[in-house]
């Protein structure tokens, strides 16, 4: 028993500190002044806590615009990949219809082209519909690799909460809608944030097709691998933690909804 | 209060016929029961009755206002569900108010509603806890009172009683039956359990295929069934039947043996010019002896089975299978050869083709 526990003790250290350790070191590095990051050997705590590079990096050109880009792109991600995937996700689970397990594959094999071979073709359409270098189109792009999931996990999600719930609350007076509204949908929450999460995670990572598609409405990421050759360590620094802090914002505002669970099987 | 009433109501599900031209006329108050095997259309019918499944033809009334292309909602009408269905996010009290809430009834009003049904059903102590804190018995009366706190028109109940443990299920058996005398709601109650129908229902709709056989009382279902499949469903052990001859006008023939019918029924039987028929017997109302009797047949036990306060036994008459309930003060033995005597006022003779009661 004793010894169960100890290992799986040592089991959470360890996938902690695979996460824990990089994210510390980043923040210790954003907080370092810039010469002392080239010392060697240096200690890894540092002298003095200075926010110089990290203020400097913010004040280059670009990195607050890409900021808000990033965030504006994958918020809206998030909104377009629930939009499509909550709906879709439902009617696969509740509805009978011809072609569904067609359907349900057909959706992956939006996964299959890579975006490489995509590259041309796409930017002469953005450019002929008016969205390329713009937000709006950034977050399409990043809509269509978010949202096979966000259909294929809602699906699984509203697969696990029965349909009779819904019935019953009709039976009782309420519309097909707010019956969803009042049964489904509090009991799907938390799936839903996980979605949310993924969305949110897939456009804030993605740099290949925001570097193709944009050209002055740099995405964060694409503004920081456009550099990254001329770039110092403070930056590198600075840039790593400008990219971590709003994703772990996002995920802890998120987190209560993922885990305000029920304590319930459902069935 | 209310009547329900199905005309010609008829649901498919691509290929399968749920229900097939069903027609009931469910009486003010009355508790009926739907009563058939596995698949025969038994929550198909509920379904169509709540308006969560939409007919395919036909018209469903109640109380002389067509509610066919009505939504649920606008009904009047509750229903339990065979998975109860409880809302698992919410308590016990927010469970059973929720349809008052949706009718916007003040939150003294719903208070003292929820109180009071759940007094009713006998969970006024778990008015806090969450549904997955609760026995299966529990939840079901928790469906039960969501389900009476609207004061509902007509209660539909889709075999409640089927998730519980034997004990629990006699206890709630009563139970509900007695909720339903007080409270005097139409009820639509469908069991597969021929015992609950019988002992629970004022009449019994018995469904096969999706089609009703017989619609009646539970005394009229056991002495008087319509047909071949109503005699055979109801009744444990099942009614033997005996296919066999009419032979001189007044006699049965069994194989070598020749059995009298009484009077009345010849009287019957004649006026349908069949010869052709089915015997049906219940295994109680045959009585087994050793010496010969008038108008009995020779059989030969086969097995003995023991059952505490009777015995079943069953026969061979001919090369034909037959049971009889005996006392287990009758000294019988395996293999042994007995004689038969069917009680005359019990028999029921069959149409061989079209299986009906003749009688
Ligand atoms: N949604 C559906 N899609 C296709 N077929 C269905 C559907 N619902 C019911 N059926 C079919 O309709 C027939 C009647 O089903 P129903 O559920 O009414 O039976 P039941 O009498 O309630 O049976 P049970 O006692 O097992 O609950 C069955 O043959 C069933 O397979
Ligand atoms: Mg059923």
């Amino acid at each position: 028993m004793k010894k169960q526990i100890v290992i799986c003790y040592i089991a959470m250290v360890i996938i902690s500190l695979f996460v824990l350790v990089p994210i510390i070191l980043i923040t210790i590095g954003t907080f370092t002044p810039r010469l002392e990051l080239y010392k060697w050997p240096r200690g890894l705590i540092s002298s003095r806590f200075t926010s110089d590079s990290f203020i400097s990096f913010a004040q280059s050109y670009g990195v607050m615009n890409g900021l808000k880009n990033s965030i504006m792109v994958a918020v809206l991600t998030v909104v377009f990949s629930l939009l499509i995937g909550i709906p879709a996700g439902y009617s696969l689970s509740r509805f009978k219809f011809k072609g569904k397990s067609l359907f349900t594959v057909g959706v992956l094999t939006t996964r299959m082209f890579p975006i490489a071979i995509l590259a041309v073709p796409l930017v002469k359409i953005y450019m002929g519909l008016g969205i390329y270098d713009s937000i709006l189109g950034v977050a399409f792009i990043h809509t269509i690799f978010a949202f096979p999931f966000a259909i294929l996990i809602s699906h699984s999600i509203f697969a696990s909460v029965p349909g009779e719930l819904e019935e019953a609350a009709m039976v009782l007076g309420c519309s097909r809608l707010g019956a969803f509204r009042r049964t489904t949908l509090p009991l799907v929450a938390p799936g839903i944030a996980a979605i949310a999460i993924f969305a949110f995670i897939i456009s804030w990572n993605e740099v290949f097709a925001a570097t193709l598609l944009t050209l002055h409405n740099r995405t964060l990421p694409a503004l920081i691998v456009a550099r990254l050759e001329a770039t110092t360590l403070d930056f590198l620094f600075a840039s790593a933690f400008f990219m971590l802090v709003p994703c772990i914002v996002f995920i802890f505002i998120i987190r209560k909804r993922l885990l305000r669970m029920w304590g319930i099987i459902l069935r | 209060m209310a009547e329900v009433r199905l005309e010609n109501v008829c649901k498919s599900f691509e290929d399968v016929k749920a229900v097939d031209n069903i027609s009931l006329h469910v009486r003010d108050g009355e508790f009926i029961v739907l009563l058939g095997p596995s698949g025969c259309g038994k929550t198909t019918t509920l379904r169509c009755v709540a308006g969560l499944e939409h007919v395919d033809k036909g018209k469903i009334f109640i109380d002389e206002k067509d509610v066919t292309d009505l939504p649920p909602a606008q009904r009047g009408l509750s229903m339990v569900f065979q998975s109860y269905a409880v809302f698992p996010h919410m308590t016990v009290f927010d469970n059973i108010a929720f349809g008052l809430k949706l009718r916007k009834a003040s939150p003294d009003q719903i208070k003292e509603r929820v109180k009071e049904v759940a007094r009713l059903v006998q969970i006024e102590d778990l008015i806090d806890r969450y549904p997955y804190q609760l026995s299966g018995g529990q939840r079901q009366r928790v469906a039960l009172a969501r389900a009476l706190a609207i004061d509902p028109k007509v209660l539909l109940l889709d075999e409640p009683l089927s998730n519980l443990d034997a004990a629990l299920r006699l206890q709630m058996r009563a139970e509900l039956k007695l909720l339903q005398r007080k409270s005097k709601v139409t009820t639509l109650y469908v069991t597969h359990d021929q015992v609950e129908a019988m002992s629970m229902g004022d009449r019994i709709a018995i469904i096969r295929n999706g089609s009703l056989e017989q619609v009646d009382t539970p005394e009229r279902v056991f002495n008087h069934p319509e047909n071949t499949f109503v005699g055979n469903f109801i009744g444990s052990p099942p009614m033997n039947m005996l296919e066999c001859n009419i032979v001189e006008g007044s006699n049965i023939a069994i194989g070598n043996f020749t059995y009298k019918l009484p009077e009345s029924v010849v009287k019957a039987i004649r006026k349908t010019k069949t010869s052709r028929v089915i015997l049906g017997i219940r295994p109680k109302n045959i009585t087994i002896t050793k010496d010969r009797r008038k108008n009995a047949f020779r059989a030969k036990i086969e097995v003995i089975e023991p059952i505490g306060e009777e015995l079943v036994v069953h026969l061979t008459v001919q090369g034909k299978l037959l049971t009889v309930i005996a006392s287990p003060t009758q000294d019988l033995r395996m293999g042994e050869k007995v004689w038969l005597t069917p009680d005359s006022r019990k028999i029921h003779i069959f149409d061989r083709k079209t299986g009906k009661n003749l009688l």
